[in-house]
């Protein structure tokens, strides 16, 4: 099939919103920060022929930057591609759909990894510490997939990282529920699976969950939202919080997740023109209690629509 | 302004070798049969599927592609001697032409041809050689599972890993072994009077 397969477009100039915290910097040492591996003298002669711009006019070396400004970043070849400078961490303020005192909440894309490693730099959790550096204590309270997109914690104290983390144990205040879409017409019998699951490490350094007896004690639940033609639109609710969970248990029930590139099945997803894997973290929530003490965590429920990917899907499959 | 470049190809090789030059480019998959023809040299073979890929989507991409897109296709043969090694696919057929290969010269030919406004404007052909050390069958082994060169003609990917296996080259671009002979690229569109900064 003809199709196009990667594009890459001559260098753009970018603009790019000051966040909250950088007010009263000055425009040269902002961008000598943030273009790594970019020659000094190459930022101050972008500067000195007018291409830097604050708000529409051209910016001198010692003008200040302050919150909301819109900065013109002229496109900057380097033969070492990784010196290409990199704002992107500056969209993940977007992204923050809840935040607190003790915590915030992403809205994660998919295809971003929670944190650098496993051959990627860059994760949500670096990208939010760059766009926040006053903040002293950022940390992820758990984890998603980089395929998967939606709800993902993050403590700011840690005095809530430990509170929430002992709230994840227990299950019975923190809920996480998730939109999945996954191959085959869902038995409305399956309310929930149990099947123990045990993680191997592959030579590669690849990370894979099996179902095996001898595996951890594992449980999702499940219910139907819609049905498609051969497929289904599942909300699932993990008790325990194993890798890969939701994806290894739909699979084991025959009923793979569309678009997992892991466990799931390459054929129907070409069929289906499958353009992401359809898991979505939808709401995350901590039960109110009736007579808190003064040392237990408020309640709050936050919740993440499809993003426009699997919303195109959706309306698509389940008419 | 899209990219002027079009890469026929699904390879992810060649599009790494048009990153390395920053040329901006689109890559679309051609559309289109390798059936074997008899009594075909391995160069000739090259050429024409190198065509084919070109002339499918110079033809079939209508909304990918403007009449001033000039289009790439590229095939590559291995050959030793009179016969042609393809990609393995399996481990096993990886073994095998690695124990066949072993100590001998192997030859690596990649065609180009370009097309612009559903018409030929441009062929070539770049050889590459490469000979290989004495393998033992332990080597072998431990270069398949490491490397996993499934994917390559002649099992080797000899940007990496594979060099352990190489005891000598030969040829004016390495970029023809990679799968792109860029310099050859670069002749044609010089031929062609097409600037390369106006490709950028």
């Amino acid at each position: 099939m003809i199709q196009l397969i990667k594009q890459v477009d001559p260098p753009k100039a970018q603009i790019v919103t000051i966040p909250e915290g950088y007010s009263g910097q000055r425009i040269d040492n902002f961008l000598i920060t943030n273009l790594k591996g970019v020659p000094k003298t190459r930022i101050y002669r972008m500067i000195r022929k007018g291409e830097v711009r604050i708000n529409g006019g051209r910016a001198k070396p010692d003008s200040r930057i302050a919150d909301g400004d819109n900065i013109r970043i002229p496109p900057v070849r380097m033969a070492a591609s990784d010196a290409i400078g990199n704002f992107e961490f500056l969209e993940i303020e977007k992204s923050i759909i809840f935040e607190n005192e003790l915590m915030l909440i992403v809205d994660k894309p998919a295809g971003m990894a929670v944190h650098g490693g496993s051959g990627l730099s860059f994760g949500v959790i670096e990208a939010l510490r760059a766009a926040r550096p006053k903040l002293p204590f950022l940390e992820l309270v758990h984890r998603l997939d980089r395929p998967t997109s939606g709800c993902l914690m993050v403590a700011k104290k840690r005095s809530f990282l430990k509170k929430i983390q002992l709230e994840l144990h227990d299950k019975s205040r923190l809920h996480k529920y998730y939109d999945v879409f996954v191959h085959g017409n869902w038995s409305a019998n399956i309310k929930e699976v149990t099947a123990p699951l045990k993680k191997n490490t592959l030579k590669s350094g690849e990370r894979i969950s099996r179902v095996a007896a001898d595996g951890k004690g594992c449980k999702t639940k499940f219910s139907v939202l819609s049905q498609g033609d051969g497929i289904s639109w599942l909300r699932a609710q993990p008790v325990t919080g194993r890798t890969h969970q939701i994806r290894v248990h739909c699979a084991h029930k025959g009923y793979p997740v569309i678009g997992d590139s892991k466990y799931g099945d390459e054929l129907r997803d070409k069929a289906l023109q499958a353009p992401r894997m359809m898991l979505h973290a939808c709401s995350l929530g901590l039960a109110t209690i009736a007579k808190p003490k003064a040392d237990d965590l408020e309640g709050f429920w936050v919740e993440s629509k499809l993003d426009a990917q699997m919303d195109r899907f959706a309306k698509r499959f389940f008419s | 302004m899209a990219p002027q470049l079009i890469l026929a190809s699904t390879s992810r090789y060649r599009a790494k070798l048009l990153d390395t030059i920053q040329i901006p480019y689109r890559a679309i998959s051609p559309d289109y049969d390798e059936p074997p023809l008899a009594g075909e040299s391995p160069q000739a073979r090259s050429s024409r599927h190198a065509e084919a890929k070109a002339k499918s989507v110079a033809t079939s991409a209508n909304d990918l592609i403007t009449p001033e897109s000039i289009v790439i296709g590229s095939d590559q043969v291995a050959f030793l001697g009179s016969t042609m090694l393809g990609k393995p696919l399996t481990r096993q057929a990886a073994v095998d032409q690695l124990t066949a290969t072993s100590g001998k010269w192997l030859a690596y030919v990649t065609a180009v041809c370009l097309y612009r406004d559903r018409k030929k404007i441009w062929q070539g052909r770049e050889r590459f050689d490469i000979k290989f050390r004495s393998l033992t069958a332990k080597k072998i082994n431990w270069y398949v599972d490491l490397d996993q060169p499934l994917d390559c003609a002649g099992s080797i990917k000899a940007e990496g890993l594979g060099l352990c296996l190489i005891k000598q080259m030969r040829g004016r671009d390495i970029n023809t072994l990679y799968g792109l002979p860029i310099i050859m690229l670069m002749d044609a569109l010089e031929d062609l009077g097409i600037a390369f900064e106006s490709l950028l």
